[in-house]
């Protein structure tokens, strides 16, 4: 019935396959029928109760929705960081003066630096996206000390697009920001950015 | 069969194939198969070195990532799905295609459709839906062809000689109707102009709308046709019965009827409502045994021939293509697992997955049954079945290396993305710590698609040599078979085989099939207005904003960012306030994105000033130094279409935005306004005055604008 001979050189058959066969054939193309592998039917009936399970538990069994099990993970998280803000929240002069005075400190207060500040107040505080901070002008302080800067670095000012830095950085960061914006101040910058703000002296 | 009915020579009527047509959708998958490659091998090179981008718009990974994608599905598998189908169905169905001028419009149809898309995609001509990304005119040209191609192939049902379908045929069936439905429901826009449109679906809704689309393009493009051709070439080049004919019709009712299902994988933990969430969970997970029903129909096929297996080039690609088969559709359910999702998802494991399905199965399957069919189709032998080994080595290998090269960047990025300390801080706070750490997997990934891209070549060559050296083309070979009324239905053999002799009635309960799961997942959130509970907070987008989120869109941006803060901590803490379903009703369309190769941006606005994404778009290692985004000169010299701006806000406010028409009709000055007033902060940073009417401050405003309408970015929602 089919014109081509591909048929005949089909790989011989031993007799058991033959009593599978069907008795159709297109394009020389013949069907067994064996049993489904009965590994594969159970996967495929597992799946299916699997199915109908899980969108049970989840719609109509009050398994945890997302927004509750995210408020899980934020609480536990919340805790934690609620502990470091109050290690972090006020400034310790007394813990900043012995950080200050160990000799890793330097090395620390660049990286930071580099790592955080960098991109909106340039090379050396000489300002760009973000105001110069080796002039004696200053947009957020009231007076130039340590314990103002660390405070002011933890809010930051939004409108001005000074980030707030107290969810990001540790108290040892915080204190290596303070001292490097101390270590630029009054530098002057010969290609610094125009002074903003108030004049401090 | 037929020979149990008596009949005399005279009975038998005469045809001959329309392989010509088959020999044009060969050609034409071989040079796309080139393009389509191409494409993707230099967009790998351009994650891995920035530079490759070129400062060219065109030449952008966000635009060419969409022209790739789109190359590789319809163009490259888009035209081996035809050429497999005409040759197969002919020779199955014992007649000639229904019609050959159908055809001919099919295929020419179909080349103008790719080369409008190789055009319009770089030149950010794009609606931004991944693999639906052409624009209305385009897609109408795709619908039409399609449905031709549809008629032509029903036609050729109609006047078979072979009463009962075969396996290969329902899959063919199923693929036609699905992919016409998934293609006309998911690019409903409303157009703005010839070339721009704006989604008929919003936010949420256009996200569910997409994926349904976006995983069932998997689905009935990449997989069910390719099922089909299968079911032919396998048994076809092994010479061997296919394995179970009952496990080809449980495997291919619950395979259609499961895979609608699925799409809503794509959005786990997003603010799509979460029992369709769960539900798209769950059925991705029941879809693992449907889909290796068809590997094991595949591979137990070729069980007792392995020896060959071994030997012939032809049985390699084939054997491979259906074991990569059954891999990418295990890790699929895998990935769809919530706890897993939320450390995959976003990540370079999905490209890994994607890949190991596009290069694993459809371009091995390709492969194989391009070395069958071109010896058969010019009636001759392989040219070198040494390249073709060659070839075969060549793309396994560079397809291993892109599989376990993304394994290790997506696991990596994923977990680093998440890791929080013992303070509640993150371990990786600046994005780009996690950018520079993955970079040596794009190369490696990068070299990988170069092996998969030389094998292709290696292939070309092999063909055009075959093809050749073939003698010259002797008239079409007649065949003869009984016409189809002495061919009758078979009663005796259970109900399916009386439902494959009623082709009609098994296309409509297919049709049913993927009927059910589309309308009990997409009509409750397309008809409700309560699917998405509104806030009187959230404003449409001012002109400027429109402008500039159009640009957005232009530039493909979607690509590489997302703009959805999921509900896991580490999100939280890396963007702030997590996603509400609120803020996306205006947004036609959708831009959630699929992939972080960037951060995500739904709180980017107000995060930055207005100086940092003006130095930032011009050379992004300004203020990110290691960014490997490209740099985007041209928002700097491209003026903002400020009269297109009233016609714009027609079209979104007939959609559903609030405009007044004080605000549509002075769009224009608005803009202008809102532009200048951004003017004074920049020009004080020293940005000169001319920059006011630039694409670049549209595209500020917009960035400005994203995810503050609640409330900044750490204020309490109502979803925490």
């Amino acid at each position: 019935m089919n014109n081509h001979d591909d048929n005949q050189k089909n790989t011989i058959l031993n007799d058991a396959e033959k009593n599978l066969l069907m008795d159709h054939n297109y394009d020389g193309i013949e069907e067994f029928d064996y049993p489904l592998p009965s590994w594969w039917l159970w996967t495929f009936i597992a799946g299916g109760f699997f199915a109908v399970f899980y969108i049970y538990l989840y719609n109509f069994a009050g398994a945890p929705s997302l927004a509750q099990e995210y408020q899980k993970e934020l609480a536990k998280v919340e805790a934690k960081r609620e502990e470091q803000r109050k290690l972090t929240g006020n400034f310790d002069a007394a813990a900043y003066k012995v950080w200050n005075e160990r000799p890793e400190s330097v090395q620390q207060a660049a990286l930071v630096y580099e790592e955080n500040c960098l991109s909106c107040h340039e090379e050396k505080g000489k300002g760009d996206i973000g105001p110069n901070l080796t002039d004696s002008h200053w947009l957020n302080l009231k007076r130039v000390t340590a314990g103002d800067i660390y405070g002011f670095i933890l809010v930051g000012n939004e409108d001005n697009g000074m980030p707030a830095w107290a969810d990001e950085l540790s108290k040892e960061e915080l204190f290596a920001a303070v001292k490097y914006v101390l270590s630029v101040h009054n530098t002057n910058a010969p290609d610094g950015k125009e002074p903003q703000g108030v004049e401090i002296k | 069969m037929s020979t149990d009915v008596a009949y005399e020579e005279k009975d038998l009527e005469s045809f001959s194939y329309d392989d010509k047509l088959t020999k044009l959708f060969v050609i034409a998958t071989v040079i796309w198969g080139i393009v389509a490659l191409s494409l993707g091998v230099w967009i790998a090179f351009e994650l891995a070195n920035w530079k490759l981008n070129l400062d060219l718009p065109w030449f952008t990974f966000g635009r060419l990532r969409p022209l790739h994608t789109n190359a590789a599905i319809f163009a490259f598998t888009g035209n081996a799905i035809f050429a497999g189908v005409y040759y197969s169905t002919q020779r199955l169905l014992k007649t000639r295609m229904g019609s050959d001028l159908l055809g001919r419009i099919h295929f020419w149809g179909w080349q103008i459709i790719i080369v409008l898309a190789a055009i319009t995609l770089p030149l950010g001509i794009s609606s931004a839906k991944e693999y639906a990304e052409l624009e209305w005119p385009i897609d109408i040209l795709v619908a039409v062809v399609w449905v031709i191609f549809g008629v032509n192939f029903f036609l050729t049902i109609k006047k078979r000689r072979e009463r009962h379908i075969y396996v290969a045929i329902w899959f063919y069936i199923a693929t036609i109707i699905t992919v016409a439905v998934l293609y006309v429901v998911n690019n409903l826009a409303i157009p703005v102009s010839l070339m721009k449109s704006y989604s008929a679906f919003a936010g949420v809704q256009d996200a569910l709308v997409q994926w349904w689309y976006g995983h069932n393009a998997v689905a009935f493009f990449l997989t069910t046709p390719f099922l089909g051709l299968m079911y032919y070439f396998i048994p076809k080049a092994i010479n061997r019965p296919v394995y179970s004919y009952r496990l080809s019709i449980i495997h291919f009712w619950s395979l259609i009827f499961v895979y609608i299902w699925a799409g809503p994988h794509h959005l786990l933990y997003s603010t799509l409502p979460e029992w369709v969430q769960s539900v798209g969970m769950a059925f991705s997970i029941a879809l693992w045994a449907p889909s290796w029903g068809g590997m094991i129909n595949g591979l137990l096929t070729l069980r007792g021939a392995w020896d060959r297996v071994r030997k012939e080039p032809i049985l390699k690609f084939l054997a491979t293509s259906v074991t990569f088969y059954g891999m990418s559709t295990f890790e699929g359910p895998l990935l769809s697992i919530k706890s897993v999702n939320s450390l995959a998802h976003f990540t370079d494991w999905i490209v890994g997955h994607v890949h190991s399905g596009t290069i694993g199965w459809n371009y091995m399957i390709i492969s194989g049954m391009l070395y069958y069919m071109v010896p058969k189709l010019w009636n001759t032998k392989l040219y070198s079945n040494k390249l073709a080994n060659m070839q075969f080595w060549s793309a396994t290998i560079g397809l291993v290396l892109y599989i376990v090269s993304m394994w290790v960047a997506g696991i990596t990025q994923g977990l680093m993305w998440q890791a929080v300390d013992e303070t509640g801080k993150l371990v990786y706070p600046n994005f780009i710590e996690t950018v520079v750490k993955i970079v040596p997997m794009y190369w490696v990934r990068a070299f990988g698609g170069t092996l998969v891209l030389f094998g292709f070549i290696l292939l070309v060559y092999n063909l055009y040599k075959t093809i050749k050296l073939a003698p010259k083309q002797e008239e079409e070979q007649e065949f003869k078979a009984l016409p189809l009324s002495m061919n009758p239905l078979d009663t005796h053999g259970g109900k399916h085989r009386k439902l494959e002799g009623i082709p009609l009635v098994f296309s409509i309960l297919a049709f049913l099939a993927i009927l059910v799961g589309t309308v009990i997942e997409l009509v409750p959130s397309l008809v409700s207005n309560q699917f998405v509970v509104k806030d009187s907070r959230v404003k449409p987008y001012t002109a400027l904003e429109v402008a500039g989120r159009d640009i957005y869109v232009r530039e493909g941006c979607y690509t590489c960012h997302s703009q959805m803060v999921r509900p896991i901590v580490s999100e939280k803490l890396r963007y702030g306030r997590v996603s509400n379903a609120a803020e996306y009703v205006y947004d036609r369309p959708f831009q959630w994105g699929s992939r972080r190769i960037g951060p995500d941006l739904h709180r980017v606005g107000k995060k930055y000033s207005d100086m940092w994404h003006y130095r930032h778009m011009l050379d992004p290692r300004n203020v990110t130094p290691g960014s490997i985004m490209p740099n985007y000169p041209w928002l700097y010299k491209n003026k903002v279409k400020f009269k297109q701006l009233p016609k714009k806000l027609t079209i979104l406010e007939a959609l559903g935005a609030p405009y007044s028409s004080q605000e549509i009709d002075q769009a224009a000055i608005n803009a202008m306004a809102q532009a200048t007033s951004m003017m004074t902060g920049l020009v004080s940073d020293g940005v000169p005055n001319k920059m006011v009417d630039k694409e670049i401050i549209a595209l500020i405003a917009y960035l400005q604008r994203l995810g503050v309408d609640m409330g900044g970015k750490n204020e309490v929602s109502s979803v925490e």
